[in-house]
Order: C-alpha cells, then structure tokens, then sequence
C-alpha cells in the first residue's frame, strides 16, 4: 500500500465532509466580523481586530479539526473501513502513523491558507495604527504564531485521534479532547496557585487534594497558553528561548500520545 | 372509502392538530407573561479579579484583554441605550482599568478611553480616578507612557483644578528618564505654576532647564524666551542660547 494513499484518503475526506469550505467560511466571516469590531474602538483599531482575528481563528480551526478527526476516526471503526486498510500489506503501527500524518497535512494545508488571509488583514492596517516599525513586528510575530500554532493544532489533533482510537463513543471523544484543551490552556494559571504558599487552595482540605490532583494531571498534559499567544501579533515575540522550548516540548508530548496511541491500537481486537 | 385504519390515522391526526394548536396558542400566551421580565442591564459588573481574568482568557490574555476593553468602552451604551457618564460609577471604572492595564499594560487604548472619553463625566470630582489610572499606568513604563501622564495633569490642572495634584503631577513629569520627550513636557512645572501666579518659580524652572540641557532647536528657544517675557512678564530677563539641533517640534506627527 502506498504511504500516501492514507494522506490522500485522509484529505479527500476532509474536503467529502466540507471541512475545508466549513472552515474557511467561518474564518473569512470571523475576519470580517472582528476586523468591524476593532473598527468601533475609540483608539487602536488595528490592534484590536487582529487580536479578535488571532483569537477566533484559533479557536475556530481547533474546533473544526477536534469535531473532524473524532467522527472521521469513529465514523471509520464503524463502517469496518480500518478493518479493510488493515487487511492491506501495511502494519498497525504504520498504518496509527500514516493517519496522524494524514492529519497533520490537513491541518498544514488548512492553516496556510488561513494564514495568508490573515496577513492580508494584516497588511490591511499598515495605514490605520501600526507604523512601519510596528508592522515589521506584527508581520514577524505572524510567522512565528503560525509556525506555533500550527504545533499546537499538531498536539490537539493527536490527543483527538488517541481519544477517537480508545473511545468507543465520538461525542465522548470530542467531549474529553475539549476537556484536554480547555485544562492544558489554563494549566499554567493553576501552576501559579499551586506555587503560591498563599494560595487561598491550600485553606481546606479538599482544595489542598484537589491541588495536588491537578498537579499529579498537569504532568500528563502540555502547555498550551505558551502557543499562539494573540499578543505576538501586535507587539512581537519577546521571548525567543521560551518560544522555542516549548515548540520542542512540543514534539516530546506528540511522541508521548501517539505512543500511548499505539499502545491501545495494537492490543484491539476486530 | 376509507378503511378503519385510515379513519383512526385521521382521527389521530385531528387531535395532534389540536393539541398542537393548543400549545401554540398556550406558547404565544406564556411568552407575553415572560416577555414583562426584562433583563436589568448595567453599566459596570464588578471586575474579577486578576488571577480569574487570567483563567477566563484561557491561555490568550491578549485576546480576552481586546475583549473586555472593548466592552468598557462601550459599557452604558449597548442595545440602544445612551448613558450620561455622571450615572458612571468610577470607582468601578478605576478597578475595570487597573485590572485590563496589568493584563496588557503596553497597549495605549485604555489611557486612551480614560483620558480622552471618560475624563468628560459631569461629575468633575470622577476625573481623580481618571487621573489615579493614567498615573498608575505611567508609573510602569515612563519613558513609554509619559504622554499619559500629560494628559493627567492637564485634567487635574482643567478640569479638577487641584494646584497640588496638577504641580506634583507636573513635577513627576518633567522627571521622566526620557529622551523622546519633548521640551515641553519638561517644562510643563513652568507652565503650570504660571497658570497659578508662581510667576518666579516658573522663571526659575524654566532657566534651570535652559541650562541643564544644550541641544535646543531655535523654535525651543523662541517660546521659552516668549513665556518668559509674555507669560511671565519678565521682560529684562533671557534665555542666550545657540541652537543645536534643527526643528523637530513636529516629530509625535510623523
């Protein structure tokens, strides 16, 4: 079997179930809407509607490949289309990696796109409150929120596939990778409480436990408020060490669920 | 002819359009009564505070700050209504703009919206939070925010019309460790003492400055020689200086 057939399966899927027109739709209309929002500010109309861009685009792109990659996953078990591609010559840890890759060109195919509509709204405020300075940073800052948000698109497309793969159930799979996104989001404000002697958590003890459990999750889950930070959009990266670190850290969590991935998907029984 | 199976499917279906008819009149007279219960829109909620901010944003503090300050700016003037900023209350305000300054104290739009919009309440005395705010948000980059602070003891200077606040505020402004800043930033003590009949300390402030610093343009020199002679009436008294630099008076323009 062919290493790209699965990629292409993957893709022309993507493209069956309107996830590349759903998605750009929903991006175009949310540019469209956030760049009249940043209009109605008094002050700094550029910088709010790319902010509103960086924001909604996020979260509209993660949104659609989670929905995507669970029922895709789900919607393959059922209709016996995995039994059928493993019965080919490819083995069951080829085949757990070939999907992921398949997935992982979607997203990158996905996010280029967007990425150009999103500089264009961006060069569009060259003239309204950015000087040529401020755009130089703002441009440079895109590339790096790309590259960082297309890792995180990375992270949360192999936690959906490992749900979707050990899930028996698409809605709990999509349920639990909200729950994964949602945490790992806020994961670094719960690391401030944790580290606070202070900390009004520490008064009972349910929220002593209650800490100590989110501590004992918080290793199993990635950073996610270190990716595609909307502020690199306006004022630059300030950071470049941090940046990279998590980008690297990033690859190591990949590894860790796809691992676990295949952990699963070579005891299951068809 | 009909079976009498077809004549109890018709039968069933009458009385589904009658119940259904029923539940639409009953829906339509329920939502009159619950269409009395207008929600009571505010002005200002009470702030969280900065570490649930933090968790709200999830993750996209630049994001969540646009948000809320865009909703501040707006507050009171929402789904048709048009509040006057005496309903405001400022103490609020002040918790709403010191909270959105330490999620993104770089941005200038909130020193934007205070000083230029919610500085012109009817009740003059709320202008003091205003100031509080454009101060509190100097304090934390002044060579960045110095024009804030301007504007802060211009309002405390018109609109408050505190001596104390409006020549401390000058005093501190004139302090700032910033070379961009422009003279009249510097010498804005002077001035302000003037506005009160200070008329020697401002002489004094003015020379001081004249002396400290050598790279004048000559149109710095021409007004300082005008406040000294017109504003203050000193007409025997001068500022002999070269000029060094060429005119950048314009420079906040380009």
């Amino acid at each position: 079997m062919k290493i790209t057939s699965i990629i292409r399966y993957t893709l022309l899927t993507a493209m069956r179930d309107w996830l590349y027109l759903g998605i750009m739709v929903l991006v175009i209309c949310s540019i469209f809407l956030s760049v009249f929002l940043g209009s109605t500010a008094i002050s700094e109309q550029g910088k709010m509607s790319i902010a509103y861009i960086g924001g909604s685009v996020r979260m509209i792109t993660i949104i659609g490949l989670i929905l995507f990659v669970c029922f895709h996953v789900r919607r393959s078990f059922e209709n016996k289309e995995i039994e059928l591609v493993l019965t080919r010559p490819i083995s069951r840890v080829q085949f757990v990696l070939l999907y992921y890759t398949g997935f992982a060109v979607l997203a990158l195919t996905l996010i280029i796109p967007i990425i150009a509509i999103m500089y264009l709204a961006v060069y569009n405020f060259q003239y309204v409150d950015f000087s040529q300075d401020e755009l130089k940073i703002a441009t440079d800052g895109m590339v790096l929120w790309s590259i960082s948000f297309f890792f995180e698109t990375l992270i949360v497309i192999a936690f959906s596939f490992f749900a979707a793969l050990i899930l028996e159930s698409a809605v709990f799979a999509v349920l639990s990778t909200f729950s994964f996104y949602f945490i790992s989001r806020v994961m670094g404000f719960f690391l401030v409480s944790i580290a606070n002697p202070a900390s009004t958590m520490h008064s009972s003890a349910l929220g002593y436990y209650a800490e100590k459990i989110l501590y004992g999750i918080g290793m199993l889950l990635p950073r996610l408020d270190m990716f595609s930070r909307s502020e690199w959009l306006i004022y630059g990266l300030s950071d470049v060490n941090q940046y990279l670190l998590f980008l690297g850290s990033s690859l190591v969590y990949i590894s860790f669920i796809m691992t676990m991935a295949l952990f699963d998907f070579v005891r299951k029984q068809f | 002819m009909m079976t009498q199976e077809e004549k109890s499917q018709a039968v069933i279906r009458h009385k589904i359009n009658v119940v259904l008819i029923f539940f639409l009149i009953t829906q339509i007279i329920t939502w009159h009564h619950n269409a009395k219960f207008i929600p009571k829109l505010g002005i200002f909620s009470e702030p969280p505070t900065l570490v649930q901010a933090h968790i709200n944003s999830l993750g996209d503090e630049q994001f969540y700050f646009r948000f809320l300050a865009l909703d501040l700016q707006n507050s009171g003037d929402t789904f048709g209504r048009y509040t006057p900023l005496r309903e405001y209350d400022y103490t609020l305000l002040k918790k709403w703009l010191f909270l959105l300054d330490d999620l993104d104290p770089r941005s200038n739009f909130l020193p934007s919206i205070a000083s230029y919009y919610y500085s012109n309440t009817q009740n003059v005395q709320d202008v003091r939070y205003i100031i509080d705010y454009l101060e509190y948000t100097y304090d934390k980059d002044p060579k960045a925010k110095w024009w804030w602070l301007a504007q802060a003891t211009l309002l405390a200077f018109h609109k408050l019309h505190d001596k104390t606040l409006s020549i401390r505020l000058a005093v501190k402004l004139s302090a700032t460790p910033s070379q961009k800043m422009p003279r009249w930033a510097q010498q804005m003590p002077a001035i302000v003492l003037a506005q009160y009949g200070e008329r020697e300390m401002a002489l004094a402030i003015i020379k001081d400055l004249a002396n400290r610093y050598d790279d004048y343009s000559q149109p710095e020199i021409n007004y300082m020689n005008y406040f000294i002679r017109k504003r203050l009436g000193y007409l025997n008294e001068t500022i002999d200086k070269k000029p060094t630099k060429e005119d950048n008076s314009g420079w906040y323009m380009k």
